[in-house]
């Protein structure tokens, strides 16, 4: 279980001749996140939300406030537990090496773990990765591929199986989705569902489309200008008080189609 | 009236020697909206940016675009570059890189106006300002004198919709507006469109890999598979029953991502 309370982040920004004054990213971040939730961070870009993920990936350090994980405080939860908590960023081109094969690519947090005894763990690592290949679905001769030779969804999934082998408990999937087609997207949001399950995997999904959230999340919270505006069970979302919320609520554009009735014939 | 029609067009790149679009018909009718759906690396853009004439060298075509009783495709340079901008403008997807991050927007503005339409500046000054006034822009004074990066995606969106308003094509290219913006500026850009259909006119080839947004704008809709058209036909019914077993995989995922979302709406709102 992960617990916030009232973070705080500022960067320095320096303006005028003698100002060093600081610019306040988060101001006051408050939530818990119980394990086998799913909590949905949602906000417009510049809100904050990046900044909140690297901090809880211990990337960056924070000003005031605290962080608690299973009651401890964040940088000794973060030592004692190497990779167990994970990331999927948006960018999928630059978050590779685009230099490796996927196979170097999936292998490299194992590496970087386990470090010297890598040369026993070899046939382990193998059985790993293959299972991990299986889970996102895709094809084992992928593994000896460049990342330009694969689509944008192929890639996402690779980084999604790069970010599970090292078994996380948390997973922070920053805009994961964003910059795929929305037909990908639903796919990726499909087999992030099924891993949950099978991998007791907690999530931390941070977007700005309320749709993949509501798809997803059974928690959200609403991010705005460093503070948490409110959280809410995410069946509840039209009871929101705040009306950055509601509009929030109302500017997105749902599809409609009377191809609903056909639907459960197609995919039986 | 038929304002734009594509006959059997390919386009091939060169260099690889692959066909990115093969034998794509279409027609555009004045005063309507085409949407042009399918996931990316499907030939969208590439078919419009032939339209337009801005492909690389290395891009060949072959096929008919008829344009003004004539077919463009077989015009010098010198002919497609007096359509671009004044006859055929184009909004593209990432506002952020399409301005120039040194000058503010209200030189840019103008800058284009003086071109394009040969007026005196002041005259520029006074279109750029009235049409940010229609783009709803709360403060235009304000946006004219800042720098692109001193606005947001939505605004620059809104900013080269202006842009094009005033210089009143006959068509309005589309590709992507909506993608690279969250969901207020989304609907904020997608209801400017929908202002500028009721209140000018403009014949709109909207591209977008969203059907949400489709749906809400246009009232044709082509789908394009691997440099295909595969399934064309007005917007109700092609989303209603679509028959590729493309298009019913596009919708089905679609429905997919809103259903939970709607279905949350719908118990709420009782």
């Amino acid at each position: 279980m992960i617990q916030v309370e009232h973070l705080q982040k500022s960067y320095k920004s320096s303006r005028g001749f003698w100002g060093r004054s600081r610019q306040d990213v988060l101001t006051d971040v408050s939530f818990h996140l119980n394990d086998g939730d799913c909590l949905g961070i949602v906000g417009e870009s510049g809100s904050g939300k990046s900044t909140l993920s690297r901090i809880l990936l211990g990337l960056e350090a924070y000003d005031g406030g605290s962080i608690r994980i299973d009651g401890l405080p964040h940088h000794k939860w973060i030592k004692q537990n190497k990779g167990k908590f994970s990331v999927v960023f948006q960018d999928y081109r630059t978050s590779v090496n685009p230099n490796w094969t996927i196979r170097q690519i999936v292998e490299e947090p194992l590496r970087m773990l386990h470090g010297g005894e890598q040369k026993q763990k070899q046939t382990s690592n193998e059985s790993l990765i293959a299972e991990l290949m299986e889970r996102v679905q895709l094809p084992m001769e992928y593994l000896d591929k460049y990342p330009h030779e694969l689509s944008g969804g192929q890639l996402q999934r690779i980084c999604i199986a790069r970010a599970l082998t090292t078994r996380p408990r948390y997973l922070i999937l920053d805009e994961a989705i964003s910059s795929l087609d929305v037909s990908v997207q639903s796919q990726i949001l499909t087999l992030l569902k099924e891993l949950q399950a099978d991998f007791q995997l907690t999530y931390l999904f941070i977007a700005h489309d309320l749709q993949a959230v509501a798809y997803l999340c059974n928690r959200l919270a609403f991010l705005r200008d460093g503070v948490i505006l409110e959280e809410l069970d995410c069946n509840h979302y039209t009871c929101a008080k705040s009306e950055y919320v509601n509009q929030l609520v109302s500017s997105v554009l749902p599809f409609e189609s009377g191809f609903t009735r056909t639907r459960e014939g197609l995919t039986s | 009236m038929l304002l734009l029609s594509v006959n059997k067009l390919n386009i091939r790149d060169q260099k690889t020697g692959k066909t990115i679009v093969r034998d794509a018909s279409f027609a555009v009718q004045a005063n309507t909206c085409l949407g042009i759906v399918g996931e990316s690396g499907s030939g969208k853009s590439m078919t419009v940016r032939e339209i337009l004439g801005v492909n690389p060298r290395w891009i060949q075509s072959d096929g008919e675009i008829w344009f003004e009783d004539r077919d463009i495709l077989q015009d010098d340079e010198k002919q497609r570059r007096a359509l671009r901008g004044r006859k055929i403008s184009m909004i593209l997807q990432d506002a952020m890189t399409a301005f120039n991050p040194i000058e503010k927007m209200g030189y840019q503005m103008r800058q284009t106006f003086v071109q394009v339409l040969k007026v005196t500046k002041k005259e520029a000054e006074r279109l750029s300002l009235d049409s940010l006034r229609t783009m709803n822009f709360s403060d235009p004074v304000a946006v004219y004198k800042s720098y692109p990066h001193e606005l947001s995606g939505g605004m620059l969106q809104r900013c080269m919709i202006a842009i094009a308003l005033v210089l009143k094509p006959s068509l309005i290219i589309a590709d992507e507006p909506t993608t690279a913006l969250d969901s207020i500026n989304q609907l904020e850009v997608v209801k400017q469109f929908q202002y500028l259909k009721e209140l000018t006119g403009t014949t709109l080839i909207l591209i977008s890999h969203d059907l949400g947004v489709v749906q809400r704008l246009a009232d044709h809709v082509i789908v394009m598979k691997d440099g295909e058209i595969v399934e064309d036909g007005t917007v109700a019914n092609v989303f209603n029953e679509p028959q590729h077993p493309y298009t019913q995989y596009l919708v089905n995922t679609r429905l997919q991502l809103s259903d939970s979302y709607v279905k949350t709406l719908q118990a709420g709102g009782v």
